[in-house]
């Protein structure tokens, strides 16, 4: 069943859910996702490592006709376990890119694909979210598309700094109309003005705390100019997701 | 084991040219003393014998005879790995038009790693782990333990204590002659003569991927001198095969010679950021020293760690731009087509402990660890490394370099391989895994398995060039979302996975994970595959004799496991037809070795089981990854099944006159029913209190309890399936009382959920109950 309006599914008193930022995105654009992790239980202690980069998150996407793939980062690394304390009704927020599966572009072709998320959040015990539908819209550019094709844009977006060639892309990308697209590229350009100033749009903290993981990243110029703009109680979890720390109920 | 009588009676049947062609009919003379004369009488060179097994362990340039001087010249690595019980081949060949032509192959010239001068960094002498595993012959033996030194006495040490180390070497190619890759699938090793079916796998250049396969037979001859100096069971000259490729329609004389015992070799160059300590050596858990070097040598991979600068300016938060562009301004240019790999010690990444950070489009060159990423202060953690940063804690920074290294060979954390190797202890494993099964008493980094998982271990030996080397195809090839990789060899027949009889398959299934205390347990099975009838036991059981365990705990120990008690009596038997199964299930918790699964780490099991007085039929290995209990539930779980007595209440399944294990067994019971183990301690009260039970020695009786026996029954059975309910019935009860109470209890309590017919689901489940009971009472094939 597919429902991104029904996106949880209860194990052992914790949810999971997964919502992609918009049903449907062109191939030119950059998709995130929203991720949280719910104690509906009661108080638990779960996995801080809400994350693609460590390996505890994984998002199998699966196209029609087509052989299920991963969204991994593209480099394996090596943590140690990170935990966090939820009050009962409490959450762990997150966002993450679905750009790749290694170095090699997530999604290949326009259509729907399904989407599952599964999270290891205790020692044994994993949490799997309820599928939920993203269609991959023919892109408005398809030049850019392609740029977004290119190992090294992959990588330069994902590693939040410019890899081999990629800056030429990362420019034209900056100028993309889509909100999380620009910051993600503005990000990798090292922008920190531009994301600061555009804070307000949840597109934009969305990318950054995607792209710049709490806990897997170290402390970055780039999101604490954006975390230092996002104050307002209405944007808590914007704050929780840059910083990882819980959210109450 | 082929020995050198030196009597000369079997000699001249051995007379063979290095070649195997032709007689050698020169007279041995002895001396006085009855020593065979060594010298002008006779050459000894010339009397050859077959080689030991072992002697085929290891590395080989494999060449293949130009038919013409216009054809290409082929020529590649081969690997044979000989176990104890294993033989397994594969190779990669490369190809090239040489032009001019010439009119005599060309010989290789050996090129073997240069060896460095100590670095900087190194000085510390390492022992302790000990790498490649010799066979069984003495020659193998030899060369495992000139390995063992090799490991153990540091990584540029070795080469100047043992100098002929230095002739070691690992063919390597241009990536741009790849053609093909061989694996085994079957061999015969018999009279000197290694008989090989091989698969081929096609490389087309252009889309650099696997293409075709096709089937030939690869054989050589190993002949070796009777006599031997001493000096020539090192690699030599001698180590010579010489054979024929029988692929494609034709026939070709290959030429097979040795250059190490051991598999594959790469140089390592090690760089680190001011102030970041390389752990040259560590002090591992078992108490031996261990070195990048020694844990490779596990693998059969010979590693040359080059520590060449020690002060790369710093920067206190590392990119992976930042780590590629510190790899290209480092690294060391090294000419020829050696393998190496870059490996850095920064300074911090995030929260990372390292990283293999280069995916680009020449892959795999360099991983890094970052030595200022602080350990936590969990109460897993050994008490003098909490808090401390990476590079403060040898052993835990040791195995992060390691790992990083594997990942740039293109292996993958088993919980994300295709291959689902299971989660453990192994190097390849994340940290915070091998953490899970890390305890206050046994902390990280103490718990940590510096050594290859067997998985890992087959792919660094076996896997094609092009997935492991680094520089090659990009990380996942083999293992990851890119692609699952070429199976690996095949053992040698009759070697590797002998099952004891090709007409009976014995199976055995349990739970991949587990945690300590938990109630575990087994399905076994026996099956017909034969095109006849069979007449087999029907004790698929651990207290009657004919069915045994063999149980490999993490320290790989072997135990033998059969249940508390243990009954005797003739042998029932069924006949299976083919295709027919008998089966029953059987717990492991606790045995006559106590507590199974009381060490977090990996455990296998295997069954074996005695079919009738002339056959054994053995299993295929099961692996069962032990972590310590996570939840509060599971903790407490784990201290009630651990309580003395509780154990072996449960594999009798009765308290007898224990009434603190019956306490404690009843507190299970109601406290933890939605577990299995709550509910086999369920299962033991129901089945102990429907009945007496006289205590001879105290000439007491104790009486039933029957409204109790069906409290703990409804308990057992609440929220299960019929089938499950009956599965741990059985195994609660005891084998030898096949009409323990709790068996027909169980199936009368659960015949009322069939009442929606035999077709409902709940029909199917318990019909399905009531197929476990009857492999219980009644075992017949089916």
């Amino acid at each position: 069943m597919t429902d991104t309006a029904a996106d949880t599914v209860r194990g052992g008193g914790l949810e999971l859910r997964l919502r992609p930022a918009a049903a449907s995105v062109p191939l030119d654009r950059v998709v995130f996702a929203d991720v949280e992790l719910v104690a509906t239980g009661g108080p638990a202690t779960v996995s801080a490592r809400l994350n693609l980069v460590e390996g505890d998150l994984e998002i199998e996407v699966a196209g029609a006709g087509r052989t299920p793939v991963r969204a991994t980062w593209p480099w394996p690394v090596d943590s140690a376990p990170r935990s966090v304390d939820l009050p009962a009704g409490g959450r762990l927020v997150a966002a993450v890119p679905l750009i790749s599966s290694g170095s090699v572009p997530l999604f290949a072709a326009p259509g729907r694909y399904e989407l599952t998320a599964r999270f290891a959040a205790r020692r044994g015990e994993s949490v799997a979210a309820r599928p939920v539908a993203l269609v991959r819209t023919a892109p408005d550019d398809a030049a850019l598309a392609a740029r977004l094709g290119d190992r090294d844009v992959l990588q330069s977006l994902l590693g939040a700094g410019v890899i081999g060639a990629a800056a030429p892309s990362l420019e034209l990308l900056a100028a993309s109309a889509d909100a999380g697209t620009a910051a993600a590229a503005n990000l990798a350009l090292g922008r920190t003005g531009v994301l600061a100033d555009a804070a307000a749009d949840p597109a934009v903290v969305r990318a950054v705390a995607a792209l710049l993981p709490p806990g897997a990243t170290g402390q970055d110029d780039r999101r604490d100019a954006v975390a230092s703009r996002v104050t307002a109680q209405a944007a808590a979890r914007d704050a929780a997701a840059l910083t990882g720390r819980p959210l109450a109920e | 084991m082929d020995h050198d009588c030196g009597c000369g009676n079997e000699a001249p049947a051995a007379h063979h040219t290095g070649h195997g062609t032709g007689h050698h009919t020169a007279p041995l003379t002895f001396d006085a003393d009855g020593q065979l004369v060594v010298g002008p009488v006779i050459r000894p060179e010339l009397l050859t014998r077959p080689c030991p097994i072992g002697t085929l362990d290891g590395s080989w340039l494999l060449e293949l005879e130009r038919r013409t001087v216009f054809g290409p010249e082929v020529r590649g690595a081969m690997r044979i790995e000989v176990g104890n019980s294993s033989l397994r081949v594969s190779g990669d060949m490369y190809s090239r038009r040489v032009f001019p032509p010439v009119l005599e192959p060309r010989l290789p010239i050996p090129s073997p790693f240069p060896i460095p001068d100590p670095g900087p960094l190194a000085g510390a002498v390492a022992g302790g782990v000990r790498p490649v595993a010799g066979g069984p012959d003495a020659d193998t033996v030899e060369h495992g333990a000139e390995a063992g030194e090799a490991g153990a006495a540091g990584d540029d040490a070795a080469a100047l204590a043992f100098p002929l180390l230095g002739f070691r070497w690992y063919p390597a190619f241009p990536t741009s002659e790849y053609s093909w890759y061989f694996r085994s699938n079957g061999a015969t090793y018999a009279g000197g003569t290694l008989t090989v079916q091989i698969v081929r796998h096609l490389w087309n250049r252009s889309t650099q991927e696997f293409v075709s396969t096709d089937t030939g037979t690869l054989t050589l001859r190993c002949r070796r001198p009777l006599v031997v100096a001493a000096a020539a069971t090192v690699l030599g000259p001698s180590q010579q095969m010489t054979g024929t490729l029988s692929i494609g329609g034709t026939v070709t004389d290959v030429t097979a010679r040795k250059t190490s015992p051991m598999y594959r070799g790469c140089r390592i160059e090690v760089d680190a950021m001011v102030n970041r300590v390389f752990p040259a050596s560590a002090t591992i858990g078992s108490g031996a020293t261990a070195t990048v070097r020694s844990v490779y040598a596990t693998a059969g991979w010979d590693v040359t760690v080059v520590t060449d600068e020690i002060n790369v300016p710093n920067d206190a938060d590392l990119t992976n731009a930042e780590l590629a562009t510190l790899m290209t301004g480092h690294r060391q240019a090294v000419p020829g087509e050696g393998w190496r790999l870059w490996l850095f010690v920064g300074s911090s990444q995030g929260g990372l402990f390292g990283i293999m950070f280069d995916d680009d489009t020449v892959p795999r060159e360099g991983a890094a660890g970052f030595a200022d990423v602080r350990l936590g202060n969990d109460s897993f953690i050994a008490a003098a490394a909490r808090g401390r940063p990476l590079d403060e804690v040898p052993a835990a920074f040791l195995r992060t370099l390691v790992h990083e290294a594997g990942h740039a060979f293109n292996l993958w954390h088993p919980k994300h391989d295709v291959h689902n190797p299971g989660i453990g202890i192994e190097i390849m494993n994340q940290t915070g895994d091998v953490m899970g099964f890390a305890t206050a008493a046994n902390p990280y980094p103490g718990n940590a398995g510096f050594v290859f998982s067997d998985h890992d271990r087959t792919s660094l030996i076996h896997s094609p060039d092009p997935q492991v080397r680094p520089g090659w195809k990009n990380f996942g090839w083999g293992h990851g979302d890119l692609s699952a990789g070429l199976p690996a060899p095949v053992d040698v027949a009759g070697l590797g996975g002998d099952t004891g009889d090709e007409g009976l398959e014995l199976t055995v299934a349990m739970p991949a994970q587990a945690f300590v205390g938990e109630y575990v347990t087994a399905e076994v099975a026996l099956t017909n595959v034969s095109d006849q009838p069979r007449t087999v036991t029907t004790l698929i059981n651990l207290s009657e004799g004919d069915l045994v365990f063999l149980h490999t705990p993490p320290d790989h120990s072997l135990q033998h496991l059969v249940d508390v008690a243990i009954g005797c009596g003739p042998r029932p038997t069924v006949v299976l037809q083919p295709g027919e199964s008998v089966r029953n299930h059987v717990q492991v918790f606790f045995t006559n070795q106590g507590v199974t699964f009381t060490e977090p780490g990996r455990h296998t099991v295997a069954a074996q089981l005695e079919v009738d007085p002339l056959t054994t039929v053995r299993s295929a290995p099961v692996t069962v990854d032990v972590r310590g209990p996570a939840s509060d539930a599971e903790v407490d779980i784990s201290a009630k099944t651990l309580t003395p007595g509780v154990g072996r209440a449960m594999a009798l399944g009765d308290f007898a006159t224990d009434v603190s294990a019956r306490a404690v067994l009843t507190d299970l019971a109601e406290q933890h029913s939605d577990t299995d183990t709550g509910a086999a301690g369920a299962l033991v009260l129901a089945n102990a209190l429907t009945r007496t039970f006289s205590d001879v020695r105290a000439q007491d009786v104790r009486a039933a309890a029957p409204d109790e026996a069906a409290h703990f029954l409804d308990l057992a059975l609440s929220g299960r399936s019929a089938q499950r309910a009956a599965e741990l019935a059985v195994t609660v009860a005891s084998p030898t009382e096949k009409d323990a109470p709790v068996v027909a209890g169980t199936i009368a309590a659960l015949k009322p959920r069939a009442k929606g017919g035999a077709r409902s689901a709940a029909g199917k489940d318990f019909a399905a109950a009531q197929r476990v009971a009857a492999d219980f009472t009644e075992p017949q094939g089916r």
